[in-house]
């Protein structure tokens, strides 16, 4: 990872390095965890007496579902527990929580480029083509993930479980599910295979976007609220851009509109990745400090953004990236 | 520069450092923060607090507190027994348990202990009081209504019929 930084700041590329890492955390963390659950219980699916026990493995997808429930009752509607010692990590929902508020602090929506270790999957699937095979995309499927957002917000509450995971999580087709005991718990697998393989390998392979990110995910949309409190931004420079819409396309988030680059900025779901950024011919798309001028020292911007998030990603990622090696080696070697 | 400039600056600067300060301060702050919330898991996940402690013989019985789910869960209110330790359980337990504590058994619990802790369990009750529900041969169905091993105990939910 150190050396992935050094190459930032000699090429001056920010896209096209930190998709290494991010596509490594993606597709390393499912073989670091899925090998963690099969030593430690021999199967995917988590068993209800491991759920009584409180040692479902919490990831941060499910956070924007139990704020409700636990500010109207103090109760957390998710099978885990709340200190450390009872998820399959060690860590328990507030060492999660926790990490999530330190990072979502330094990088905003950021997160879901330096942070999530489930993005970098899709990424990877929307880095394989050259081009594009399906380009029309309507703008309003951006719209979506803040539908599901609401949905699964008000549906936690009544329910009194995380309705998310329960139903619509496509990453649990490659981390765990709830263990299938009838047929509801079939239909529920089969949903997370079906939206697993649409929107995280068949559409970023058809449209290279993070389609699932962009058009699905209610933790991204709710991260997007953080965009607004987050120091550093993407601006574009009006007074260099042509505009060619070489940003648009390149953005992976459809976070660029054209009457977004006519107003100098990103739409909210910008998740900081630096494509544009990489892409502009006129160097028009800049890093930005929230109350500076636009192009003025947009490196000192990218230098102080790239410092805060690559120690963030370094803290978070770098050890799953190590054990997810560390399986491989162990497995196959 | 202007004050604006100053303001933002700084407060990137201010980023920067709290991002140096997240592994080693940060973290922790926040994960005692949370946890100094007064949270509590869902009790259909957790089985409620425990209420007290029937000891028999060689090993006890946890009685918790009945557990009552909120208005649209899909879980019916039961309450949780747990026999504890397992490795004092005989092959075959069938305890008459006072639940309620006014001296008379509400139900009769009938299960085998199978010295393989990966084999399922199954479990009966037989009320004797009509609050309780009856359950026959029942493994893990529900949150509200299963028999299963955890750790060194292995733990009922007996489903309530007129809570």
């Amino acid at each position: 990872m150190i050396v992935l930084f050094f190459m930032m700041m000699r090429t001056w590329n920010t896209y096209r390095w930190r998709r290494w890492f991010f596509v490594a955390l993606g597709l390393l963390f499912p073989v670091g965890f899925i090998h963690n659950v099969m030593v430690m219980r021999g199967t995917m699916g988590i068993p209800i007496e491991e759920m009584i026990a409180g040692r479902t493995p919490f990831c941060y997808l499910p956070i924007p579902l139990l704020i409700l429930p636990a500010a109207f009752t103090k109760t957390l509607v998710f099978p885990g527990s709340i200190l450390p010692g009872g998820g399959m990590s060690g860590a328990g929902m507030a060492a999660m929580a926790g990490l999530w508020l330190a990072i979502t602090i330094v990088v905003g929506k950021g997160w879901c480029s330096y942070a999530c270790f489930f993005g970098g999957i899709e990424e990877g699937m929307a880095s394989v083509p050259k081009r594009a095979k399906l380009r029309k995309i309507d703008p309003r499927w951006r719209y979506l993930p803040w539908a599901v957002l609401l949905a699964m917000v008000l549906l936690s509450l009544a329910l009194f479980e995380p309705a998310y995971c329960m139903w619509l999580c496509p990453f649990k087709a490659v981390s765990e599910y709830v263990a299938a005991r009838n047929t509801v718990g079939l239909i529920q697998n089969g949903i997370f295979v079906v939206l697993f393989a649409g929107l995280v390998v068949v559409l970023p392979l058809l449209t290279k976007k993070r389609t699932q990110c962009s058009f699905f995910c209610p933790f991204g949309a709710f991260q997007s609220i953080f965009n607004k409190t987050s120091v550093f931004d993407v601006k574009i420079d009006q007074t260099r851009c042509s505009p060619c819409v070489l940003c648009l396309n390149a953005c992976p988030t459809m976070s660029l509109t054209k009457e977004s680059i006519a107003r100098g900025e990103t739409l909210m779901s910008c998740m900081k990745c630096g494509a544009c950024v990489d892409v502009c011919p006129k160097h028009a798309a800049v890093w930005h400090i929230k109350g500076t001028e636009v192009a003025k020292s947009p490196e000192r911007a990218r230098l102080m953004f790239l410092y805060a998030a690559w120690g963030m990603a370094i803290m978070f990622g770098g050890s799953i990236i190590a054990q997810g090696v560390a399986t491989i080696l162990h497995v196959f070697v | 520069m202007k004050p604006r400039e100053k303001l933002g600056y700084t407060a990137a600067g201010v980023t920067v450092f709290a991002a140096l300060l997240v592994p080693f301060l940060l973290f922790g702050v926040f994960t005692k923060g949370f946890a100094a919330l007064g949270l509590h898991v869902d009790d259909v996940y957790s089985g409620g607090p425990k209420a007290r402690t029937v000891q028999t013989g060689a090993y006890s019985i946890d009685i918790h507190r009945p557990v009552f789910p909120h208005l649209l869960q899909s879980e019916k209110p039961f309450v949780q027994l747990d026999w504890r330790p397992v490795s004092a359980l005989p092959p075959y337990v069938s305890d008459l348990v006072d639940i309620d504590g006014d001296g008379q058994p509400d139900i009769r619990v009938s299960f085998d202990v199978p010295r393989d802790p990966k084999t399922p369990l199954r479990v009966s009750v037989e009320p004797l009081n009509k609050r309780y529900e009856a359950m026959r041969n029942v493994g893990k169905e529900k949150f509200s209504r299963l028999i299963v091993r955890v750790d060194d105990a292995i733990l009922v939910r007996v489903p309530l019929a007129h809570p």
